[in-house]
Order: C-alpha cells, then structure tokens, then sequence
C-alpha cells in the first residue's frame, strides 16, 4: 500500500503560564492510502493533538508531519487551507455545524470555500445526505436535529469534497450506544479512504478497525495491528 | 470562494442580525444624509452663482479700469485696489480700446447710482443707469419685453429691468411703457430735479439682457452722459466730462475673451470677464463644498466608530464558526474577506439610504426654499449631482470596510484549533 500520512518525532508542547505542558511527544507513525485505524487513550494522551497535527489545523513544536511525502512545515497558510479544504474530511465530537446554516448549507459549506458553482454544489451536497439518511431534513439547522443526525450532517460535510483522509475526534462520544453504532455503522461503508478515528473507548477502536494505536502521555504505547 | 458567495454570505450574516445592523447602517445613514445635505447645499449655492454670470451676454462683456501701477508692485485685476490707485479712463482710451483685435464695441461706464422717483409711487428707489451706445441699440432692442427702442442717443427715455418694473412699479411689462419716471442725484435733495430729469419709459428689459455686472436703468448715451454730468457728483468717483471709472466692451466672439483680455493687460488696462469671474467662484466654491464636505463628514465617522464596535463584537461572537470555516478549508483571506464585506455592505446600505434621505430632504428644503427665497424656478438651493450621489455612497462603503479591517484582520488570523477544540 502507499502511505498517505507519515509522522516523524512529533511532538507538540503548550506554554501555559510558567509550565510547558507536553501534549505530544515525538510520535512517529505512518498510515497508508485507504488504512482505517483508531487512535486510543485517556484524556490528555494527546490523541486529539495528533489528530489537529495530522489534520493541518495546528502546527506541531518540533519534529514532522509528512502528507504524500511532502512536509507540511514547508507550507504556507494558504497551502495549509488548501490541504484541509482538498485532502481531509473532518468529524468533531461535538459536530461543529454552523448553527445559523441549514443541514444542506452546512454540508455545502468546503464546497462554497473551494468555489464551486452553486448549482454542482447543491447536488452533491443533496447526495450526501440523502447517503446518510436525512434527505428530509435538509433545510432544517442544527438546532432541529437529534444528536446522531447532527453528526450524520458532520459527515456528510467531511465526504462532499471526496478527500482521501477522514479525521473522526471522539465522532460518537456525545452520542447514545444504539446512535454511536449506527454511527460506525456509516463510517464502515467509507471504503478506500484513510480513516483516523481517536477515541477513549478502547472497545468501540476493537471493533472497528484493524489496526488500534495507543497513546499514553504524548506517546506511542501499542501500535497493533491484527 | 467567489466574490459572488462572499457577498451573499456576508449579506445572510448580517440578515441574522438584522436588528443591530440597522441600528450600525442607521449611523452611516445619518453620517450620509448629512454630507450630501451640506454638499448639495455648496453645490446649489455654486450653481445658483454661476447662473448669475454664466449667460451668453456676460461671457461676451468684459469691464476695464486701469489702476496706477507701481514699481516692484504687482497691479491686481478684479476688484482689488483702492480708489487712490485709480486712474480714470478717458475718450482717448476707449478709442485705443476699440482698435484692440476682438473688440466689437466700447463704450463708457457711467457709474451712477441715481434716485428714481415715478408718480404714484410712495418711495423713490436707488439705482445704477447706465448707457446704452448707439452701436448697441440693435441688439438691445431685441431683448426687450415690452416697448420699443427710442430714436437717438438725446432721446429723453429709459429701459427699465422686468424684475425692477414687477417689484417697484408693480405692474406687467406693456403698462409700464410710458410711464415717467424722474432721476434726482444720490447726494442731493429730492425735489431738485427739472424737466431734463423726466425720462419716459421707452421699453423692459428681459432678465437675458442683462451682462454679469448688474440690472441697471439704461438711457440713450447722449443723454446719459448729460445726466451724469448733472447728477452724478461723487466726492471720490471721476465724474468729469470725458473720465470715466470703467468701460465696458463687447468681444465679437466669447472664445476670444481670455485673448482680448490678455491684449487690454498689455496697454496697461485691468480687465474683467465674466469667465475670469467663474475661475474665482470655482476656487472659492471648490472651498466651501470641502468645509461642507468636512463638516458632513463628522457624522460619518462618528458612525465609524460604530460599525468598528459592531463588526468586533461580531468577531467574538463567531469564533467558533470561524474556527469551523478554517478547519474546512477557508483561507485567512476568504476570513478577512467576508468581514469586510460585512462591514462594507453596512456602509453600503447605510449610504444608499443616507442617500436618499439626504436627497429627499434637500428637495423638501427646496420646496420649501423656493416661495421664501423668490427663487428663480430652475434654480435649486440643495444640488444632489451623480458625482454627489456616487461618491457619498462609495466613500460610505470605503470607510465602513477601514473601520472594519482591525476586527477583518483579527477573525483571518484566528487559530482554527483554538476555536474547534472545546464546546
């Protein structure tokens, strides 16, 4: 397989006050093209770090985020948006819709940030939801949805640019059990992407993908791979 | 993202807030209003000045007088000298005058501020008389309202303006034809006047024939320059036979005013035209359209401060929703974009509606002003011109998007992970 995201000794540390609070500590990973894995850990073992890091939305402390072999160090802010807005999808706890937008105005959203023309933009977001099940409530906003439909819109929003990478932080966390599965259940069905989802749940990581990485205080514990 | 969803999401931003955009949009609006309401008033003011001499008989009229000039001092043109420095214009150089190429007619300026008196009339009135040379008779016998021209130039008959004739004897133009009417001097005593005070009104002048130096009586020349030897006897003014204060002249052609005007300079007359005159109510209306314009001005940055605090607290309100557009993919420029456009769009809303406003009042005013002011009917008080209109409303947009550019700058630079990571 060809790998899609490397780190390399990532490591990522927060000055607070008069204490540097080391939040990851020279992670070094690889993860290939179409790979699912699940990132476990207590609070504050940095997975979600990792997952900012991997995602561009945070530049580390020192060592290396490599996309397609390319270090994201080298880019420019510019060059970061365009590498969330074209290569990674995504998926928040606490689904990060725009509470004024409508459930398709949320999904259309990367697509009006890429410039696509209206109509396209439309459609494909109409297809998505209708994929995961809430082709009726499209005009509604997030303030009218139950917690699962909110995070079938999140996902929605994370697949209508296609990107080859979906980042899922805690995506069934603030979920019931019966919703956290049908939840799992979607995101099985995106075959061929590289998905990252970090968790603390340890169980839920087993069951859904193959390979589970655990961290522990900023690093690397296990990285098993069945 | 485009422009064109830039704007709309902008517009749908600032439509989830309707109240405190209409509340930020109504400071610019009242900083409009007022802007346009002072310019338009320093336009209508120019305009109406400018319609006083901007006629094709003032732009043919130049008026000399030579001042003495001396050494290592510039002589002034215009109205600037004192009556020391005068040196009165005599027969000899209103015959020099004429021989200036362009030239058509020159004739003396009388320079008298006669009373006239007329039967049935209570009050006696002062006014300038002027001449009329015979080699000019043609042409005003074609301007006149009512009557007709006298027979030669010791005729004792008179031209009297319309206006003067509707306000003064208080009739139509055809009855005021025949009257009498008496000229006694300004420094002397009423009642000291003789038969060869009684002039016969021979015809009105309408408001075209008359140049931008003013709406006197005019009588034949031969007879005026009897009157003046007479009446006008003005302890500082030449009143002499044969010495004048000012001459007039008549160019053939408008074009050649500044050409004539540069040849009387140089056989040491000051001329005066009326295009010189609209240079200098150009320069000085030019001043005070931008005292009004700075004084309009205020309002509007005033209202600034608002749309600053406004688009500040917008910031702050939507960090979240920033931190999500970036996590999307929403460069800092498409960030500090859509605020700006925020900020311009308020301006832009509150400009058109100043706008209107400020127009809207500048026509009542001159609804109002028009009965009050006697104004003359295609003469407005406030003049809300295109480049008025446009400039308030672009300077509105341009400044909103200025006060908007700190909180802009603020929302591109946020850190998308601060703003995502916690709920």
């Amino acid at each position: 397989m060809t790998e899609l995201v490397r780190t390399d000794r990532l490591t990522r540390r927060y000055v607070m006050g008069e204490n540097v609070l080391s939040a990851l500590d020279g992670v070094t990973l690889t993860f290939e093209q179409g790979e699912v894995a699940v990132i476990v850990g207590r609070s504050g073992s940095g997975k979600s770090t990792l997952l900012q890091l991997l995602g561009g939305l945070d530049r580390p402390t020192s060592g290396e985020v490599y996309v397609r072999g390319k270090r994201l160090a080298e880019t420019t802010e510019d060059e970061l948006a365009l590498y969330r807005r074209q290569d990674v999808g995504f998926i928040f706890q606490f689904f990060n819709l725009v509470p004024t937008l409508t459930a398709l105005q949320n999904v259309e959203l990367p697509l009006v940030l890429a410039g696509i023309p209206k109509v396209e933009r439309r459609r494909r977001a109409a297809d998505l939801l209708d994929r995961v099940g809430l082709g009726g409530r499209r005009n509604h906003r997030p303030g009218q949805l139950s917690g699962g439909e909110q995070q079938r819109v999140a996902i929605a929003r994370a697949l209508v640019h296609d990107p080859p990478l979906l980042l899922a932080d805690e995506p069934t966390g603030n979920l019931d059990s019966k919703t956290a599965s049908e939840i799992l259940d979607l995101l099985k069905t995106l075959a061929g992407k590289t998905i990252l989802i970090v968790t603390h749940d340890r169980g839920l990581g087993e069951g859904f993908a193959r390979r589970l990485v655990e961290l522990r205080d900023g690093k690397v514990l296990t990285d098993d791979r069945r | 993202m485009t422009a064109g969803d830039t704007v709309a999401m902008a517009w749908a931003n600032l439509d989830r807030r309707k109240g405190r955009t209409a509340l930020t949009a109504a400071g610019v609006m009242i900083g409009v209003a007022t802007l346009v309401l002072m310019v338009s008033l320093g336009i209508g003011l120019k305009l109406m000045t400018v319609k006083l001499f901007d006629t094709e008989e003032s732009l043919r009229i130049l008026r000399v007088h030579r001042a003495k000039a001396e050494p290592g001092k510039k002589t002034s043109g215009g109205f600037s000298f004192g009556m020391d420095q005068i040196v009165p214009i005599t027969d000899k150089d209103l015959d020099d005058i004429r021989k200036v190429p362009g030239v058509a007619a020159a004739w003396p300026q009388l320079g008298m501020y006669l009373r006239v008196a007329s039967d049935g009339i209570k009050e006696s009135m002062t006014m300038p008389v002027e001449a009329i040379p015979p080699e000019e008779e043609r042409r005003f016998a074609s301007l006149l309202a009512a009557g007709s021209m006298w027979k030669g130039p010791d005729e004792q008959s008179c031209f009297l303006p319309r206006e003067f004739v509707e306000t003064w004897l208080k009739s139509k133009p055809e009855e005021a034809v025949g009257r009498k009417v008496t000229f006694s001097g300004f420094f002397q005593e009423e009642g000291g006047s003789s038969e060869k005070d009684v002039f016969t009104v021979a015809g009105v002048l309408k408001d075209d024939a008359f140049s931008f130096l003013g709406r006197p009586i005019y009588v034949p020349l031969g007879t005026g320059l009897s009157l003046r030897e007479r009446k006008a006897s003005h302890p500082m003014l030449p009143s002499k036979k044969g010495s004048y204060l000012f001459a007039e002249l008549r160019i053939s052609d408008p074009r050649q005013a500044e050409s004539v005007a540069a040849r009387l300079k140089n056989l040491g007359f000051n001329p005066l035209s009326a295009v010189e005159l609209l240079k200098k109510i150009n320069i000085l209306f030019f001043v005070v359209e931008g005292i009004m314009a700075c004084i309009g001005a205020i309002g509007l940055v005033v209202s600034l401060f608002g749309i600053a605090n406004t688009m500040a607290m917008a910031v702050l309100e939507r960090t979240r929703e920033i931190g999500i557009m970036k996590a999307l993919g929403a460069r800092n420029g498409d960030i500090g974009r859509l605020f700006l456009a925020e900020a311009g769009a308020i301006g832009a809303l509150g400009g058109l509606v100043g706008l209107a406003g400020g127009a809207l009042t500048g026509k009542l005013l001159n609804m109002i002003a028009h009965p009050l002011f006697d104004l003359p009917e295609n003469v407005n008080l406030f003049h809300v011109s295109f480049w008025l209109a446009a400039g308030s409303v672009l300077f509105a947009v341009v400044v909103s998007i200025l006060a908007g550019w700190l909180p802009a700058r603020r929302a591109a630079r946020m850190e998308p992970v601060a703003a995502v990571r916690y709920e």
